[in-house]
């Protein structure tokens, strides 16, 4: 019986333990310290993206990336190639037209 | 800007570092977490839209920072004791030392350490109400203001946590007669 009233007296005091509590400060220059750490992290933003695309799954997936567009780029550059000559042909053939109106157009005497 | 910013951290400090302290019981974290606050503050000044109290959202940001770091560490410690395992990781997984708030007064000092262990064991929720409500002195409504729920649930917390604390303390001193 004894032992259960120290028991609750104990539990008791520390519950009001932290009845009259004073607030705890930080260390001092905190303010100082604070904006030297925010001006670090300013500084490291180029360092954090630099970070971040030297880290080898991005290098890895960007490279990847880069091989396939090439890859894509050739084979649709191969599949429209003789659609592109014959264009050229038309193309080139309009511009000696044009070239011999000219010519012709020079060459006209008053 | 800078000007009003070095008010703001001027004003506030003491209640953001008294805060912290109190959820994460170790002054080194406190005073990293406190500057974690700081920094969320002063990125996001400009878009504090005033739906709130200025001190609401700063305890709003303090508290859930606290519970972040919390949860950092635990996982860190998770993966320690993992790592430790398998022979990677050879540093022992201690209890953290007794914690001693520097604002309790010293003949308290002792029964205070105990109650702050015990509230560490407690429900996240129940521990973030009474640290509010006891260390920094929150009333019901302030403490539902900044964990956004009800007085009548913020006083279901507190009941709660005080029953839990009893029985936490009552066990820890029947087994240290």
């Amino acid at each position: 019986m004894q032992d259960k009233k120290d028991i609750q007296n104990k539990v008791d005091a520390a519950l009001n333990s932290i009845d009259n509590l004073q607030r705890a400060a930080p260390r001092p220059f905190f303010y100082t310290r604070l904006m030297t750490k925010i001006s670090d992290q300013k500084q490291s933003t180029w360092e954090k993206l630099g970070s971040f695309i030297s880290r080898p799954t991005i290098a890895f997936i960007s490279l990847s990336l880069i091989i396939l567009l090439n890859l894509f780029a050739a084979y649709s550059h191969v599949n429209i190639s003789p659609s592109t000559d014959q264009q050229e042909l038309t193309t080139t053939e309009e511009y000696t037209q044009v070239a011999t109106n000219f010519d012709d157009f020079e060459n006209i005497k008053p | 800007m800078k000007e009003d910013f070095k008010t703001i951290v001027y004003e506030w400090q003491d209640m953001v570092y008294n805060t912290v302290i109190g959820i994460l019981q170790n002054a080194h974290d406190a005073e990293d977490v406190s500057q974690e606050v700081f920094i969320r503050v002063y990125e996001s000044l400009n878009t504090f839209k005033g739906e709130s109290k200025f001190s609401t959202w700063i305890y709003r940001i303090a508290v859930s920072k606290s519970l972040d770091h919390l949860r950092r560490k635990k996982r860190k410690k998770r993966f320690a004791f993992i790592e430790s395992l398998f022979g990677k990781n050879e540093e022992l997984i201690n209890d953290p030392p007794d914690f001693f708030h520097p604002g309790v007064a010293l003949e308290n000092k002792e029964n205070a350490a105990i109650l702050f262990k015990a509230i560490a064991t407690l429900p996240q929720n129940q521990n973030t109400a009474f640290i509010l409500n006891k260390v920094e002195g929150l009333s019901y409504r302030e403490i539902s203001e900044v964990m956004n729920t009800s007085e009548a649930a913020v006083d279901s917390l507190l009941h709660r946590a005080k029953t839990n604390l009893k029985k936490i303390l009552e066990d820890h001193y029947q087994q240290n007669k």
